[in-house]
């Protein structure tokens, strides 16, 4: 069994950060949205940042994870994304890419923000479709990953767990579990935790996301502004003893770029060793 | 299996009550009315909000900081993101915020948006033409934006002529234009460029 990598995201621009972090992580995560810049109505991936990434290229592993595809818009997914998606996997060795259930565009409007779908048979035949689109069209592994519930569900007929089962075992798509977005939705909805792992199927979980966030007016929030929590943590562990997932490959740390001097460069650095302390060697066969 | 309202009018409800742009009519189902009611609702606008003015701080300085010094910023954003299309790339959010704010303020929070649009376009080597008329002396106040303290002992009344150009060494000239007295035009290097 190899040992779990331990990555973070990079949002690019920081090319003194990019040294430091590099020999402590495997990987590095990004967003193509996040490394594209917009010209005169068109959005192309920065060359400048494309080049920072492309200079670490033999040092660490790349994996991409989307924000832009919308991939449970009812009018369809983004092309503009894929054009972006296009341009990294042409000029960078990706190991996976990522995006979330949900949606964030409404027959073109932006919403600003992610909303989740209801778990029916209508949403789960057309992201089942959307995915075999994207998986014929990247011939590299493609993830999903559970979101924060913002707005109260709409009715649904599969629950959390068996709607993301069911996405996978028809499309062969993997999982990334998000562990923070389950403690969101536990404290937010009453998700059962519990419930959710005995039901998920923990053979799809390829990656798990750290996170942390903060409390507005009651709600957890998922916009990631600093280190992870011991709870999330310790939830992480949970999973991995208790539903022992079996391919879980990578597990990253995730970070607004707005926040990191906010954390400080040596906190994110010390968050990163910590994790690999606590999970690099302990795959799912030895815990 | 409950019968489902298709995904396409469902989301475009949706948008419309995060939007501000629906209200859920008596035949709608209880659904709608639950979320147009509920907090969570309150919480997606915050959110949204909360986005557009963490870009709109790193990319629109001058405006940003004037809006925050005189207490406009979340109600103006709001605004913004309730009546606009927002592009996912702050290259066109901060410009196309600008011209929003142009077309849809008046006074001294106009005008420093429309000297940022054009310090945006030369700063961008963009050929770039502008005459703003500004109701107090700018350079107290672009002076104290920049340090982060404004304070109406900034604002110096009196109207102020500022020509803009891509042709103009350090991008802006000022010249006062009342009440009769004319000052030289104030070369204004390494202000901003």
């Amino acid at each position: 069994m190899k040992p779990i990598l331990i990555g973070t995201t990079y949002e690019g621009n920081r090319p003194e950060f990019l040294k430091k972090i590099v020999p402590v992580v495997d990987f590095l995560e990004f967003s193509p949205d996040s490394l594209a810049t917009s010209y005169k109505g068109v959005a192309s991936i920065n060359p400048q940042k494309l080049d920072e990434l492309k200079s670490v290229h033999n040092q660490v592993e790349f994996l991409v994870h989307g924000v832009g595809l919308s991939i449970g818009s009812f009018d369809g997914f983004s092309q503009n994304y894929l054009r972006l998606l296009d341009d990294l996997y042409e000029n960078l060795s990706l190991k996976w890419h990522s995006e979330h259930l949900a949606y964030m565009f409404v027959d073109g409007v932006n919403l600003g923000t992610m909303i989740t779908l209801p778990r029916n048979n209508e949403t789960l035949e057309m992201v089942c479709r959307r995915v075999d689109t994207i998986q014929e069209r990247y011939k590299i592994p493609f993830l999903l990953e559970n979101v924060v519930s913002l707005i109260p569900e709409y009715h649904s007929d599969y629950s959390h767990a068996d709607f993301l089962n069911r996405i996978c075992k028809k499309t062969g798509c993997g999982l990334i579990l998000d562990i923070y977005n389950l403690e969101c939705d536990a404290h937010n909805h009453g998700l059962d935790i519990t419930l959710f792992l005995q039901e998920l199927d923990c053979s799809y979980i390829r990656e798990f996301h750290l996170a942390s966030g903060y409390l507005d007016s009651g709600f957890m929030t998922d916009i990631h502004v600093g280190l992870t929590d011991q709870s999330t943590i310790d939830l992480a562990k949970h999973v991995i003893q208790t539903y022992h997932p079996d391919n879980l490959k990578a597990i990253t740390y995730e970070l607004l770029d707005e926040f990191v001097e906010r954390v400080g460069q040596e906190a994110i650095l010390g968050e990163l060793e910590k994790l690999r302390a606590l999970f690099y060697e302990k795959s799912p066969a030895t815990c | 299996m409950k019968n489902h309202l298709p995904l396409a009018e469902l989301q475009t409800k949706l948008l419309g009550l995060i939007k501000n742009s629906y209200v859920p009519e008596p035949d709608d189902e209880n659904y709608f009315h639950q979320v147009a009611g509920s907090e969570n609702l309150q919480l997606i606008k915050e959110i949204t909000r909360w986005w557009r003015q963490n870009h709109l701080e790193r990319y629109c300085f001058f405006t940003a900081r004037f809006l925050k010094a005189t207490g406009q910023m979340e109600t103006t954003t709001a605004s913004y993101y309730q009546s606009n299309n927002h592009s996912s790339f702050i290259e066109e959010i901060g410009p196309h915020f600008l011209k929003w704010l142009i077309g849809h303020t008046i006074g001294l929070t106009s005008v420093i948006a429309r000297f940022e649009l054009g310090m945006m376009a030369i700063n961008k080597d963009e050929m770039y033409e502008d005459d703003i008329t500004w109701p107090c002396d700018p350079l107290p106040v672009i002076h104290a934006l920049i340090q982060g303290n404004l304070s109406g002992e900034s604002i110096l009344s009196g109207r102020y002529r500022m020509i803009i150009s891509d042709k103009i060494i350090g991008a802006f000239e000022v010249e006062e234009i009342t009440p009769t007295e004319s000052i030289a035009p104030v070369m204004c290097r390494d202000i901003h460029r």
